[in-house]
Parts: C-alpha cells; structure tokens; sequence
C-alpha cells in the first residue's frame, strides 16, 4: 500500500510543472473568460469602473442578427470544407501508400504546404485568383471564350467557396498523414486474403480499407470540424469578414467586438457560446460514431 | 480437386534468387507438406501457387490448367494465412461467407454453406461474432471455415498453427488430418515443424535455401534420406554425424546414426564416452555423450532408465541403421 501511494505521489510531482503550466496557460484564462462574459469590461480602462450585467451579454448576443449571420457563415463553411478537406486527404494517402516510384519524394512534396504560415498561403492564392487575369480567371476564360472573370474573393457568392479550398489546401497534410498512419496501420494479408475472396479494388477499398479506417476518420471529422470552426486567420488576411459579412465567422465576429468596438464582455459571451458549441458538436459525432460502429 | 505442378519455376525478388529454378508436383488429393528452415522460400512457394507472388519464369500449372498469369481469385486455391488475417469489422457469418458473397451467389445459398461449414468447424454458436471476441484456436477454424466454404480446388495453409499453444496445435493437427481425409482436397501445407510435416503429410518437401532436397512420403525421408541436411532436418532429436576417422571405419565419409539407433551399455562398446546430461521426458529419456574424437552424441531410449551424469559408457551404433552420405 505505501510503496502505491508513494507512486502515486511521485506521479503528481512530475506531473506538477505541466499541470501548473497548463492551468495558467488554458485553464485561469478559460475562466476569466466566463467571469467577464457576464460584464461590461472594455479593452481600454474607461473612469467608470466595470459592472456586473448578468445575462444582458447573452441575451443581446441572441438578438444579434450579425452574431447569427456568423454562426451560419461558420457552419457553411465547416459543412464544405470538412468532407471536401478529408476526401482530398484520404485520395492523397491513398496515392502515397501505393507503390509508386519516387514515393518518398512525393511524400516530401505533398506535406509543402504545412510548412508555410496562413499569410503565405494567402499571398499565393490572392495570385491565384487575382481578377481579371490571375491563373485561375484565365482558365474560366479559356472555357467561357469571353473577357469575363469572376472575382473569386470579392464576390459574396464566391468568397466562402474561394476560402474553403484555399483552407483545405493550407492544411489538408495534416489529415493526409493521419490518414497515411492509419492505412500502414491495416495488416496487409487482410487485402490478399480479400483478393483471394475474389475482391476488385474498389471492394477491397470498400471492405477492408474503409473500416480498418474506422478510428482515424472519427478522430479527423472530430478533428478537422473543430478546426474548421476556428476558421479566422485566412478571413482575417483576406476578406476581413467581407465582402459584405459574408464570411464573418464567429471567431472573426468575437475579434472585432473585442479589438475592433473593445467590447470585451460581449466578446466574451461570444468565446463562451462557441466553446459550449464545440464541445457539443465533438461529443454528439463521437456518440454518433460510436452507436454506428456497435451494431 | 486438382494438381499442381511447378514448371521450372523461379522466383526472384528485385536481383535476389529466393527460388532458383525448381519443379514439383503435387498430387491430386495428396496433402504435402513444404518444410525447411526460416526463409527458405516456402511462404513464397505458396504465395506463388494462391497467385499473390508472380513467377520470375517457369509455370504453374493447377488441374492441368496454366495459371502463371492468373489472378488469385480466378485459381479456385483458397489460403488459411498465419495471422489469420480475418477481417476484423466483419462477424464470423460474414468473414466465412464474404467470398462468396463477392461472387454473386443467392443470400440463401450463402447462408445454407456458411451454416454447412459453422457445424462442420464447431462455429455455430459463434457465427455472430467479431473476430476480437474469439480465442486463438475459434479464429484458426473461422480461417478454415472461409477457406472451405469456397469448395476450392487446392487449400494453402502458411504455418497455420504457429501462433496457437501447444496442446491446442496437437488437437488442430488431427482436425486438419480429419479435414483432409473428409473432404479428399488436394492441401499444401507450409510448416518449419517437423513433427506437423511427419504427422500430417503424406509428401514432404524439404527445401532449403529456395532449393528442393528431397521429396518423398514421411517414412521415406526418416528411413532414407538423400542428403545429410534433409536426415538433420528430419526425426526428433537430430540425427548424429559422424566424421573422419570413426566414419571411415564404418564405411564412409560422413555417417549418420539416429538418437534411437545407438545401444548404450556399461562395457564393451565401439566407442567409449561420458555421459554429460540426461533428459527424462517421460515416455523416454534422452543422453547426451561426450566421445572424444567424435564429439557430442545424442541417445534416445524408451521408458525410464537409471542414467547418470558424469557416467562412463559405451555406445554401439545399431547394424543396418546407419546412413553413409
Ligand atoms: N516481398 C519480398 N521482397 C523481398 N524479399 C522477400 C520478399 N518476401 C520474401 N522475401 C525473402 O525471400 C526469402 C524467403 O522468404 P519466405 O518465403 O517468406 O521464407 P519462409 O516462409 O520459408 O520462412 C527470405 O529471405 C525473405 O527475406
Ligand atoms: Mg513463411
């Protein structure tokens, strides 16, 4: 029994400086957020000393038509991305997993975009779909056979689109690899024995790939939604929310009540909605998920 | 039910001849054991039959039919791998009828086979189940049962009892016997286990280093074997050899003489010895001598014996037991 609880205690001492280290980093922060939803508190000290407001930050932030036009910008967006981000993954693993010459260098290659921070990214897709004569514009005018363009960012019907496959590009390695885990992780006689039962490819994909994947794409939908919903820095460098609020994200909303009009309460109550809202959106998929896989 | 036969068969992987070329026949309905030590080639001689290794040149022929170029599923062969390999998501209803599920048959012609094959395995009870909820030995029959319900012309079985204990691959050693004389198919069975190849084959083929060395029935390669690395290989403990001197006495270069073939008495001997360890297995002991100018001898006697270490004795190798290479 000592021997156990001198474990124990030894356990907690080196647990300590990553526990402090957290709770200082993530968790006082995470708390003083919820404390100042409920307040006036501004960005810059005014004379008037802050209030306590109670629930007035929650119940203007439900009769907020912009907040709601974020919300539904936000979900646009991760409904897009997230299935558009894991199908371009999954079809790159499933390439690099193949046999291919030079397959360490394409492995390299296709991880290129990781490397480079959001404003890079930007600035190489603000080339792309430069108006009226950027790469991509030139292509739609080879096949329109016209002058026209389209202004891929600053057009409200295109700017969430032009966003998801800037994002997707930006960070679809990050899947890819997972994915590129996932499938060295399928015993490889679970294929032969399948082709031996008379399996094509695309059974093969579909009954042996497919659920040894199972694990992996629950983490990666959990994963990438939560990451789609943090959606920010990209509309930050290039659309600023526009053109005309349409791609406000909620993240892009709580940044301007905060810095931009200072109200720090209010972005609060922002930051503390969307948190709840996460933590839902993980935990219904993970339940989801899991009662498919039982039956 | 089919034959199958090797044609100068070779098979290379990148510049590296794992199998330089080779032919073999394996009878219709005969089960022949592929035997030899780790990374001979045996595993790839198999694979190469189920399709799923391609020939560097030669043929294989199975039923009379060229099936070099075939792909696995069109060789009517099915495979009982060493992992397993079960499809872990599936139940064991539909991992033994997924191949023929595959194939287009009706829902209740896969149902009646599946069913056939469960009660012939003793899987029954467990056809609802995933592969993780059963034990070493129900996952070993689950592979089977996928491997018979396709009526295949030839079954492969790569080490198929290597990952189960020891009680438990003695007891799958007789069903596999029983499975063979049941349904007469011709079955090709690779093992490094000497004991699993005497038991079970009616031909044995010794390889080594991707090079056949003997083929034969299992009395015929204990009684006469050709080289003095299928007479090691074959029979339990090891044969002994002799060389040198003491073996030019006898007749020859190289002599062999069984554990069981050597009388061990207290006096008058061909050679004299020191015992240097007993083994008491029970059924039988096993001594370990030491003769100078010949080195260490292996002796197996039936029943118990009053053996003692450190001993003088005097051993006599048995008259027409001995194998000169
Ligand atoms: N896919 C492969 N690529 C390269 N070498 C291989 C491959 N498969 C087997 N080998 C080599 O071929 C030899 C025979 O292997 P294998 O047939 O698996 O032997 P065994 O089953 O008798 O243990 C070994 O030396 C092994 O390293
Ligand atoms: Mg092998």
């Amino acid at each position: 029994m000592s021997t156990k609880s001198r474990d124990k205690r030894q356990q907690m001492l080196m647990l300590a400086p990553a526990l402090i280290f957290l709770g200082l980093l993530i968790v006082v922060p995470f708390f003083m957020s919820i404390g100042l939803s409920f307040t006036d508190q501004r960005l810059v000290p005014r004379p008037i000393p802050t209030r306590f407001v109670g629930f007035t930050n929650y119940e203007r932030l439900f009769d907020d038509p912009l907040f709601w036009k974020a919300v539904g910008n936000t979900a646009l967006f991760a409904a897009l991305v997230v299935p558009f981000q894991l199908f371009i993954s999954l079809s790159v693993a499933l390439v690099l997993n193949t046999a291919l010459p030079f397959r360490g260098m394409f492995r390299a290659i296709s991880v290129f975009p990781l490397l480079l921070p959001m404003s890079v990214v930007v600035a190489i897709w603000a080339v792309i779909y430069r108006i009226p004569t950027g790469p991509l514009n030139a292509i739609y005018q080879f096949f329109a056979g016209s002058e026209a363009y389209i202004d891929f960012i600053g057009s409200s019907s295109t700017a969430m689109v032009s966003l998801v496959v800037l994002s997707a590009w930006a960070t679809f390695p990050y899947q890819m690899l997972i994915y590129l885990a996932g499938l060295q992780d399928i015993p490889g006689d679970q294929y032969e024995a399948a082709q031996l039962d008379g399996a094509n490819a695309w059974q093969r994909f579909l009954y042996v790939t497919w659920p040894g994947l199972r694990n992996v794409n629950i983490f990666l939908l959990i994963i990438t939604t939560i990451q789609a919903l943090k959606l920010f820095t990209q509309v930050s460098i290039m659309t600023k929310g526009g053109p005309n609020g349409a791609t406000t994200t909620i993240i892009y909303y709580l940044f301007q009540q905060g810095y931009t009009t200072q109200k720090v309460g209010y972005a609060s109550a922002v930051a503390v909605i969307f948190f709840l809202a996460v933590v839902s959106i993980a935990l219904l998929q993970r339940i989801i998920l899991k009662n498919e896989g039982e039956t | 039910m089919a034959d199958v036969r090797f044609t100068r068969f070779r098979k290379a992987f990148g510049s590296v001849e794992v199998i330089p070329e080779l032919d073999l026949h394996v009878p219709d309905g005969s089960f022949t054991v592929l035997v030899g030590p780790s990374g001979c080639g045996k595993s790839t001689l198999l694979r190469s039959i189920a399709g799923l290794e391609e020939a560097s040149s030669g043929a294989i022929e199975i039923g009379g039919e060229d099936v070099t170029h075939l792909d696995p599923a069109e060789r009517g062969v099915a495979m009982v791998f060493q992992s397993y390999a079960l499809y872990p998501h599936m139940t064991v209803r539909e991992n033994i009828g997924f191949g023929l599920k595959l194939s287009g048959l009706p829902k209740e012609e896969i149902a009646a086979r599946v069913e056939e094959a469960a009660s012939t395995l003793q899987l029954t009870h467990l056809l609802e189940r995933k592969p993780k909820a059963l034990s070493g030995g129900q996952r070993q029959r689950v592979a089977i049962g996928r491997a018979i319900v396709r009526k295949p012309r030839v079954f492969l079985f790569d080490e198929p009892l290597s990952n189960l204990d020891a009680s438990l691959r003695g007891q799958m050693r007789v069903e596999l016997a029983e499975l063979h004389s049941r349904l007469g198919a011709t079955m090709v069975y690779v093992t490094h286990d000497q004991v699993e190849a005497m038991t079970l084959a009616d031909q044995i083929v010794v390889l080594n280093g991707g090079k056949i060395e003997q083929v034969g029935a299992p009395m015929e390669l204990y009684q006469k074997p050709k080289t003095p690395f299928v007479a090691g290989f074959i029979g339990s403990p090891t044969m002994n050899f002799v060389e040198g001197a003491p073996a030019k006495a006898l007749g020859g270069a190289k002599i062999g003489i069984r554990p069981e073939h050597i009388d061990i008495t207290q006096g008058g001997g061909m050679w004299t010895g020191q015992l240097r360890h007993v083994e008491h297995l029970g059924g039988e002991t096993l001594a370990y001598v030491e003769v100078p100018g010949i080195g260490s001898m292996t002796v197996k006697r039936e029943g118990d014996t009053q053996w003692e270490p450190g001993q003088q004795v005097h051993l006599t190798p048995r008259e027409g037991c001995l194998h000169v290479f």
